[in-house]
């Protein structure tokens, strides 16, 4: 699992965080960082592809975490039926990339309304995900494009990998997007 | 920063394609097929003018107008009290014809003097700014030939150019159109055309906005994917998915 003080120590020094995490412990790793969102002011914009949003709900819920600051885009529910929850946004499929890329400026317009001073913390779980369905040379362009826009917002990105389904070349690709990897 | 050559929408990331807005004076045509977002932007655009302190007119053909404002009412962008207050006037056309006595199907050169000068009038009278017609198009009709047509726009843009005010145009187009309009005139005739369209790939459907062209300035040419989010309409850039490590 990934330790806090591992996850304060990167993300002090750096705005985009490639994160490799064993499938053991991959649900634990993303409390851990949720709840360093959570505890340093961040306002969380979590892109679902892998799990449905309403399952982390749920776990955040049973937890204890307060979910409030936390908005998903989510694109594993091919349904508009939960975009009842104000927290939830449904992008239609995880091809639709530029929609995601919106939907998070979106996200960062209104919740600067509300809070002016948290700052986002986007979480992408999984890279994995994103890969299955989109090939290589849109993916990093993706990452391109929306590093480029949300950096100027202060805004800090945690791009999460199963470490045991990474492959070479995905793992090269999102390299040469972060600023660094943390492995667990 | 402030530059008063330039008009600005106020919507998404569309001025710094525009580099900067709409060079003030033009008469732009919103090309698209049906649902592509020509009546959200076109009243963004005036709703924005109003927080510049310009005040606009709607002119609606093709639906009623107070249906339009309906479906508005969910965007945050919204402000119904410019509408109530006067600070965007809203005409149906149905209504300027009848007052205008225009019964025919088919304009003579005079019908067409007097719908332009009574639109110029408004616009001098109050002062207006922005103006969107809601669409050109279904004003086309009326005008048949390419003559008229273009007539017509020449007219209206000088309007528009005079009263150093800003016009959106809306040219409907049929799904598989070639151009960016229903006659070919207009196109030639405004000042700029900003197309709103659909792209599939790969079994999505993804809105799009291009700028074609616009007089008076450098701008982007590039296809971006547009968005309507509750605050309005918003771009990214389209993913063109060069590959790497090949
Ligand atoms: N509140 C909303 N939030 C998001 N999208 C919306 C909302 N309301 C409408 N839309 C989308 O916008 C589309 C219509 O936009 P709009 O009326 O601006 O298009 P248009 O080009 O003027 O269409 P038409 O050719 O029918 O006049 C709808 O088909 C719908 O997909
Ligand atoms: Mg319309």
């Amino acid at each position: 699992m990934i330790q806090t003080s591992e996850i304060k120590r990167v993300f002090d020094e750096n705005d985009v965080v490639l994160i490799k995490s064993s499938i053991n412990v991959y649900t634990k790793s993303i409390l851990e960082l949720v709840n360093f969102g959570l505890e340093n002011d961040k306002v969380i914009f979590y892109i679902s592809a892998t799990v449905p949003s309403t399952v982390f709900k749920t776990i955040f819920e049973s937890t204890g975490i307060a979910h409030d600051n936390i908005y998903f885009i989510d694109c594993t529910t091919y349904s508009f039926d939960i975009t009842q929850d104000p927290n939830i946004i449904v992008v239609e499929s995880p091809t639709m990339l530029e929609t995601i890329i919106i939907k998070i400026m979106y996200l960062h317009k209104i919740s600067k309304q509300k809070m002016p001073d948290k700052s986002p913390m986007i979480i992408v779980d999984s890279a994995n995900s994103l890969s299955i369905h989109n090939d290589l040379g849109i993916l990093s362009e993706f990452f391109h494009v929306l590093i480029t826009m949300v950096r100027p917002t202060g805004a800090k990105l945690a791009i999460l990998t199963i470490m045991e389904q990474l492959t070479e070349d995905l793992s090269h690709t999102l390299e040469l997007i972060s600023d660094t990897v943390l492995t667990e | 920063m402030y530059n008063p050559d330039r008009c600005k929408t106020g919507i998404g990331e569309l001025d710094s394609l525009l580099n900067g807005g709409i060079p003030r004076g033009n008469s732009v045509l919103i090309s698209g097929s049906c649902g592509t977002g020509k009546t959200t932007l076109s009243l963004e655009f005036l709703i924005h003018g109003v927080e510049n302190g310009e005040k606009g007119l709607y002119i609606s053909a093709t639906e009623i107008s107070s249906k339009v404002m309906k479906n508005m009412v969910p965007f945050q962008f919204f402000r119904e009290e410019y509408f109530d207050s006067g600070k965007i006037k809203i005409m149906d056309i149905p209504n300027i014809y009848s007052k205008l006595n225009l019964k025919k199907l088919e304009f003579e050169q005079e019908d067409i003097d007097r719908l332009v000068n009574y639109i110029g009038e408004i616009v001098k009278n109050d002062g207006i700014k922005r103006i969107a017609v809601d669409s050109l198009t279904s004003i086309c009709y009326r005008l048949r030939t390419e003559e008229k047509i273009r007539d017509f726009i020449i007219k209206f843009e000088e309007i528009v150019s005079k009263m150093g005010g800003t016009a959106l145009m809306i040219s409907e187009l049929l799904p598989n159109a070639k151009g960016y309009s229903q006659y070919g005139v207009e196109e030639a005739v405004a000042d700029g055309i900003i197309l709103l369209g659909n792209l599939k790939r790969r079994g999505d459907l993804l809105r799009t906005l291009q700028i074609i062209k616009m007089r008076g300035t450098s701008h982007s040419r590039a296809e971006y994917v547009m968005d309507i989010t509750p605050l309005g309409i918003m771009l990214s850039p389209l993913l063109k998915g060069w590959t790497v490590n090949q």
